[in-house]
């Protein structure tokens, strides 16, 4: 399989950003909240899996399960953490975002 | 999968089909963090919202994820496959439907046609049923008819005295509210120099409109009716004689004899209300409306009833009203009360309710004309009729054209096809037919629609939008309709074994053609049924059109209205009379066609206490009335100017004698109430022959004939040059009225309008008759192409022993004749029932003879052989050789 380098959507790098924020504790649940909670926007449950998935399916993240409590019913939850392409996938980002930042003339 | 059920404790009670639902769509891999989510947010919930409300949003949560991204691999791909599989079931459904063009056109059209007859009946009923909806308290309204007899003749008025709707509102709290309104009749009107003969006016009491909720326009919605000498005029009436101004504070002159003030505009009245009207002039200042006696009969009369109020309840009390003051009120007059009611003479008054007011045919109206409710179940009747056929057409020849599939079933079963795709297969087939007929019928009814109203005299809304339920309910039909043409195929076909088939030995199997006989028999049978139902409304309308009436009809012109001449009428028909072409000429509104009729009350020989009195049409007319007609005397003579007596002597007519039972007319007199309390009496100079004067459903009725001045019409018994005839009379007319419009009529022609019910249903007796046979061709045609397709072999050798063409015909219609013949000997009986039925309602009718059933078995017989022969001789004319090679 060759390495493809992935374009990813905005909501696709907010998520990203935001596991390596939570760092062992990414999962479905934390990730919306911590979302919310810096964007302020709202998002459902399944649209943040769906995200998840696919981050994962482009390799950018890996998951495994991880600890179940009581009130998940002893559930395990799936954990999230960025790859290495991931965190590359990310900090490419930033850096056209800054480019782009310093090109912009001073003019208010 | 289900290994997770086990797995965990009985968790609080989360829903139970949405995890149910997501186990078994959901990747195992992805599931317990999934289900694991959506728990701990459903406990993270249950604190601060109600249980109800948590399943909900933990439904709407799960049903986020059902989506194909988190799909189970092998649910996708047997997704995947079916998705597949269907669409190769379409692909060859549309390549089979092109494959035998011809019978599908014929399946489909057959269909389609069938489908637009029952939209059209559809739509047709729920507008009669839909009549006068608009009026927002509708279920509670009722309107009050009488019901009474008078010496043995009874008769049922749609309106009753001004003083019945008010006198209810006072004594019965079951009464909330009422309104009444009067047809005023016929009038020329005219604004400025504008003038038109208008037909619908009526008057109305003050809460006319807002009582039937119809919309004021403009002016005062709670004062258009209040003023006296005021009308309120349509928007159709605005525009016609005030184009784009404000007609209010106008004047509007009626017959040149009364003025009426604008007072405001309303909305056009519905074409679904059981009246017209385009002009309202108001009840105020009008005293006589209140005090018009109990037993007039002058007033429609509606009532809302009071909310808890019940129907009984104020019809229980209804007889106290002719007992506390009908009755006193007649008696003040001198009527002996008591010994009439001995006789057994009523006056009810019925509440009726406003949905039955439109197919109230009882009780006599000068409103718009009802409509039998009889009809609308015939309608219905046939609208099931016509489906029924179509549908069985559809069954019938999908059945017969599937059995040449077997060889193409078996290949498939060779090479492994499941029995569950091949029926899938034949019933994709079958629906994707029947939805194409849905469409087509669609469009058959978008083009049809003009003739349709133009056959039904009036138009009403057809809409899609306002019936999805149709909608839905049509397209289960038709799915239905092809599941179950596609079902019998389906399963037989598929159920053979592959050699059986291959080597074509299932032939013999499909060839059980009972059904399809049986199936022929019944759509022959409804076809022979509707084209005797026409030939026998076609014989009846022509006889009522031909019969002698006792007076001619033929070369009469009827000018209409010469009352607007006033006192110049008689001066108008002395000029006239001096045009060559126009022999005798008499004024009088009172004719036998369309025209005024007016029933008061006589007693014989002006005896007050005779029971036999009873309403009796009472005709004004000239001297010259009788001759100008062609009615023919029995006995006395006719009015003349040499007798100055004449004006208070009357003629009678035979029917009048009758009733009587006088042996001797000429000696006894008539006696009526010429003012309120005293009787005048009438000696009998003159008996007439009777002559129809009403429709030929009716016996002739009395008619007590006057010698007055009434120039509600003028008659003209003309002869030859008739565009000249006309153009004079015109001319005359102008020059002595120059303003008022000129309207003629012929005498013949008024006389068939009346019969346009009749004949709108002979119109639409025939259509109906039409496409019954067309489908039953079509099936027909269908069949017997098949059958000859089939038989293609055996002509072959038939032919080369040597049949001639006649005989191959013979042979191969055989099996189809017997069939027709069969649904003859059904259809006859059945019909003959029907039809006596229906001319029972006829006072002068035709004999139901054996001719129309000959004809009609006949001319289905013809129909029949000769679609069938179509394919006899095509068959019969392919070479022999190539025949027997058919495989």
């Amino acid at each position: 399989m060759r390495r493809e380098r992935h374009t990813i959507g905005e909501l696709e790098e907010l998520v990203l950003l935001v596991i390596g924020i939570l760092g062992d504790n990414a999962y479905g649940i934390s990730v919306k909240n911590e979302v919310e909670k810096h964007t302020g926007r709202s998002l459902t449950i399944s649209a943040v899996h769906a995200v998840l998935l696919r981050l994962e399916k482009k390799k950018l993240v890996t998951s495994q399960m991880g600890g179940g409590t009581s009130a998940r019913g002893g559930r395990r939850k799936r954990l999230f953490q960025l790859t290495g392409m991931g965190k590359d996938a990310i900090s490419e980002a930033k850096e056209i975002r800054l480019k782009l930042w310093d090109l912009m003339p001073d003019t208010p | 999968m289900n290994s997770l059920n086990n797995k965990f404790k009985e968790d609080s009670l989360v829903p139970r089909f949405p995890r149910k639902l997501l186990r078994h769509f959901c990747n195992p891999n992805y599931l317990e963090g999934i289900e694991g989510d959506l728990q701990e947010r459903y406990e993270n919930r249950q604190e601060r919202l109600s249980p109800v409300l948590n399943g909900l949003i933990y439904w709407s949560e799960s049903f986020g994820f059902m989506r194909p991204l988190f799909w189970r691999d092998d649910l996708w791909d047997t997704k995947v496959g079916e998705i597949e599989m269907l669409k190769s079931h379409l692909k060859f459904a549309f390549r089979n439907i092109r494959k035998n063009l011809f019978f599908s056109t014929i399946n489909i059209v057959g269909l389609a046609i069938g489908i637009a007859v029952v939209l059209f009946i559809f739509f047709y009923i729920q507008d009669e049923m839909g009549y006068d909806k608009f009026a927002e308290n509708h279920n509670r309204i009722h309107r009050v008819v009488v019901e009474g007899q008078f010496s043995g003749n009874e008769f049922n008025m749609a309106n009753v005295g001004g003083i019945v709707g008010p006198t209810m509102l006072k004594d019965f709290p079951e009464v909330e509210t009422y309104t009444r309104f009067d047809d005023w009749g016929i009038f020329f009107v005219r604004h400025e120099d504008i003038a038109f003969k208008e037909y619908s006016i009526i008057s109305a009491d003050s809460n006319f409109f807002s009582f039937l909720s119809l919309p004021v326009v403009q002016g005062d919605p709670d004062h258009i009716l209040t003023i006296p000498e005021g009308v309120a005029i349509s928007e159709t009436a605005a525009r016609k004689y005030f184009g784009d101004e404000n007609p209010v504070g106008k004047v509007l002159h009626f017959d040149e004899r009364e003025t009426y003030t604008v007072t405001g505009i309303f909305k056009d009245i519905p074409g679904n209300a059981h009246f017209n009207a385009d002009f309202v002039v108001s009840h105020a200042g009008n005293d006589d409306v209140d005090i018009d006696g109990w037993t007039n009969c002058n007033y429609y009369t509606l009532i809302l009833l009071s909310e808890n109020a019940t129907v009984q309840s104020l019809q229980e009390k209804l007889p106290l009203l002719m007992n506390t003051y009908g009755w006193p009120e007649l008696e003040a007059l001198g009527l002996d009360v008591k010994s009439l009611l001995a006789s057994g003479v009523y006056w009810d008054f019925k509440l009726q309710p406003l949905k039955a007011v439109h197919f109230d045919i009882v009780h006599g109206t000068g409103l718009k004309p009802p409509t039998d409710i009889k009809y609308i179940y015939i309608f219905a009747a046939i609208a099931l009729f016509i489906l029924m056929i179509a549908s069985i057409n559809f069954i019938n020849l999908s059945t017969a054209k599937s059995a040449n599939r077997a060889k193409e079933v078996g290949i498939k079963k060779v090479v492994g096809s499941l029995r569950k795709d091949l029926i899938l297969q034949f019933l994709t087939e079958s629906v994707v037919l029947s939805l194409i007929a849905l469409f087509l019928s669609m469009i058959f009814v978008i083009l049809v629609k003009p003739v349709f109203f133009n056959i039904l005299g009036h138009e009403f809304p057809i809409s899609i939008l306002d019936n999805i339920g149709l909608g839905l309910l049509l397209i289960s039909i038709v799915v239905f309709t092809g599941i179950l043409a596609g079902t019998f195929p389906a399963f037989i076909l598929s159920r053979f074994k592959p050699v059986a088939v291959l080597k074509g030995e299932m032939r013999h199997a499909m060839r059980k053609g009972w059904m399809r006989s049986f199936l022929v028999v019944f759509q022959f049978t409804a076809s022979i049924t509707m084209i005797i139902s026409t030939l026998v409304i076609f014989n009846q309308l022509k006889y009522m059109q031909n019969r002698n009436l006792g007076f001619d009809k033929e070369h009469v012109l009827i000018i209409d209205d010469p009352y607007i001449l006033r006192d110049q009428a008689k001066i108008f028909k002395s000029e006239l009379l001096k045009h060559p072409d126009i022999l005798n000429g008499t004024l009088s509104g009172y004719l036998p066609v369309e025209s005024y009729r007016n029933e008061t009350g006589f007693w014989p020989d002006g005896d007050m206490n005779d029971p036999r009195v009873r309403p009796l049409e009472r005709w004004l007319i000239d001297a010259d009335y009788f001759e100008t007609l062609s009615i023919q005397f029995l006995e006395g003579r006719n009015f003349s100017r040499e007798f100055s007596t004449d004006s208070s002597a009357v003629i009678i007519n035979k029917a009048c004698q009758e009733y009587f039972g006088w042996e001797n007319p000429l000696n006894h007199s008539i006696g009526r109430y010429e003012t309120a309390d005293a009787m005048s009496t009438f000696p009998i100079i003159g008996v007439v022959d009777n002559f129809h004067f009403s429709s030929l459903k009716n016996t002739i009725e009395p008619i007590v004939f006057f010698l007055r001045d009434h120039a509600g019409h003028l008659a003209l018994k003309i002869k030859g040059d008739l565009p000249g005839v006309i153009s004079y009379t015109e001319q005359t007319w102008k020059s002595m009225a120059p303003t008022q419009p000129f309207s003629y009529r012929f005498m013949d022609e008024s006389y068939n309008r009346e019969y346009h019910a009749e004949l709108s249903m002979l119109k639409l007796f025939r259509s109906f008759a039409v496409l019954a046979i067309f489908i039953g061709c079509l099936g027909l045609f269908g069949l017997s192409a098949f059958s000859a397709e089939k038989k293609t072999k055996e002509i072959g050798i038939h032919k080369v022993h040597g049949a001639s063409i006649p005989r191959l015909i013979y042979y191969l219609s055989k099996e189809f004749t017997m069939l027709v013949f069969v649904a003859i000997v059904i259809a006859s009986p059945v019909t003959w029932l029907l039809m006596n039925t229906w001319l029972q309602g006829y006072a002068y009718r035709i004999d139901l003879g054996l001719g129309v059933f000959l004809l009609s078995g006949f001319l289905a017989l013809a129909i029949a052989l000769l679609t069938v022969s179509y394919h006899a001789v095509k068959a019969s004319l392919l070479n022999p050789v190539k025949s027997l090679r058919y495989e």
